[in-house]
């Protein structure tokens, strides 16, 4: 009975330190990968994702209505993760450029979703305010368009909101 | 091998049903842990999964399945800790009067029930770690939505909706940690109520299978 309890205890010994040791012994040239092997290395750096770095949307187009109340704001978008994105909600400040005045709010047509590696076009609608079109008509008379920017930008995609505090800029056509 | 067994007797072994459930249900667990982890962890709409428990852990960084060598070498020592402590239930649960039982009941029944508290132990250190040093709230269970800090996001404010729970492997686990221990309070029990060998003349096994003519 004394060997069958020595070879009990032997045996958890080996379970529990073998392993161990043989993952210390297969990387024994970069133990660092032990915890963070060369393909979790990859992944942060983004070397992975099937259409390269992480890109900010690119500003396509603004398409005004016929009333000039509305502009339609088109982004393209790659999205370089092996992973589709749900692109649930887009909004963000509209503000004149030159002047920093609000102009008005845009906010996401409709939820998108972007398959992996795929590029697609985002389409945000913003509504000018009265006051914008005033000032529009007193700050940038006979112009045909307007420099203006997005501001207090949120975007919430796949469950994750996030706030931005950076300022994108965008090229309107007023009327 | 039963010297007690007198003509007419019938032969009658014990086997420790608890035990024996125990057993089972530790390599079952083994099996399913591959494919169903104790405890998971979502970030977003599934754009992190963390898949975790004492057997197998893998993590899902958006769309990129990977492990960490160091875990994997953990978690499969484990695997080899639980199947052996699963096939030594077994042994022991059919055969709990042989000289060896209580040396394979010692060695098994204590598995199921290191894993599941020593699993819970360190989910809460982790978590309780990362709340800490990161300030990110991370649930054991339920959902929370944390907000990274700063300095990763580079001054953007980022939240995300975190949700972790057990799955039902955890809940089998502690179902096999119950069971192993439950054959340990009944294997007192058989050794109390298995009848003592005759001092004297003993009639074997053999000899009551073939009567002397």
């Amino acid at each position: 009975m004394r060997v069958i309890g020595i070879f009990l205890v032997l045996l958890n010994i080996i379970t529990l330190v073998g392993p161990v040791l043989g993952v210390i012994l297969a990387y024994q040239d970069n133990l660092k990968g032990i915890v963070i092997p060369p393909q979790v290395e990859n992944v942060l750096s983004g070397n992975s994702f099937t259409g390269g770095k992480i890109a900010l949307p690119q500003f396509v187009e603004a398409t005004p209505d016929s009333a000039g109340k509305t502009v339609t704001l088109v982004f393209e978008f790659t999205n370089p993760f092996t992973y589709d994105l749900m692109v649930k909600s887009i909004s963000a400040d509209v503000e004149c450029s030159l002047h920093g005045f609000k102009l008005g709010h845009a906010s996401l047509v409709e939820p998108a979703n972007i398959p992996a590696g795929a590029t697609v076009d985002l389409s945000m609608r913003c509504d000018w305010t009265q006051k914008a079109i005033d000032h529009c008509h007193a700050e940038h008379k006979g112009a045909a368009r307007l420099d203006a920017k997005l501001v207090n930008i949120i975007i919430e995609v796949s469950g994750i909101t996030i706030q931005s505090d950076q300022e994108y800029p965008i090229n309107v056509p007023i009327s | 091998m039963y010297p007690y067994l007198r003509r007419g007797e019938t032969l009658r072994r014990d086997v420790n049903w608890f035990g024996l459930a125990g057993g089972a249900a530790i390599i079952c667990l083994i099996f399913i842990s591959f494919f169903v982890p104790w405890w998971k962890l979502v970030v977003g709409d599934g754009l992190v999964t963390a898949n975790v428990s004492p057997l197998y852990t893998a993590f899902d960084f958006v769309g990129y399945w990977f492990t960490i060598p160091l875990l994997w070498a953990l978690n499969f020592g484990s695997v080899l800790s639980m199947a052996a402590g699963g096939v030594a239930m077994l042994i022991y649960s059919i055969y709990p009067e042989k000289s060896y039982s209580k040396n394979l009941l010692g060695f098994g029944y204590k598995k199921p029930l290191i894993s599941v508290l020593l699993f819970v132990v360190i989910l809460v250190v982790l978590t309780q770690t990362v709340q800490v040093l990161l300030g990110l709230s991370v649930p054991l269970v339920g959902s929370a939505t944390s907000t990274l800090p700063q300095s990763m996001t580079y001054g953007t404010v980022v939240r995300v909706l975190i949700t972790a729970n057990f799955q039902w492997p955890f809940y089998l686990a502690t179902v096999a940690a119950a069971l192993c221990i439950a054959g340990n309070f009944y294997h007192k029990k058989i050794t109390l109520v298995s009848p003592p060998a005759p001092a004297s003349s003993p009639t074997t096994a053999k000899e009551v299978a073939s009567p002397a003519q």
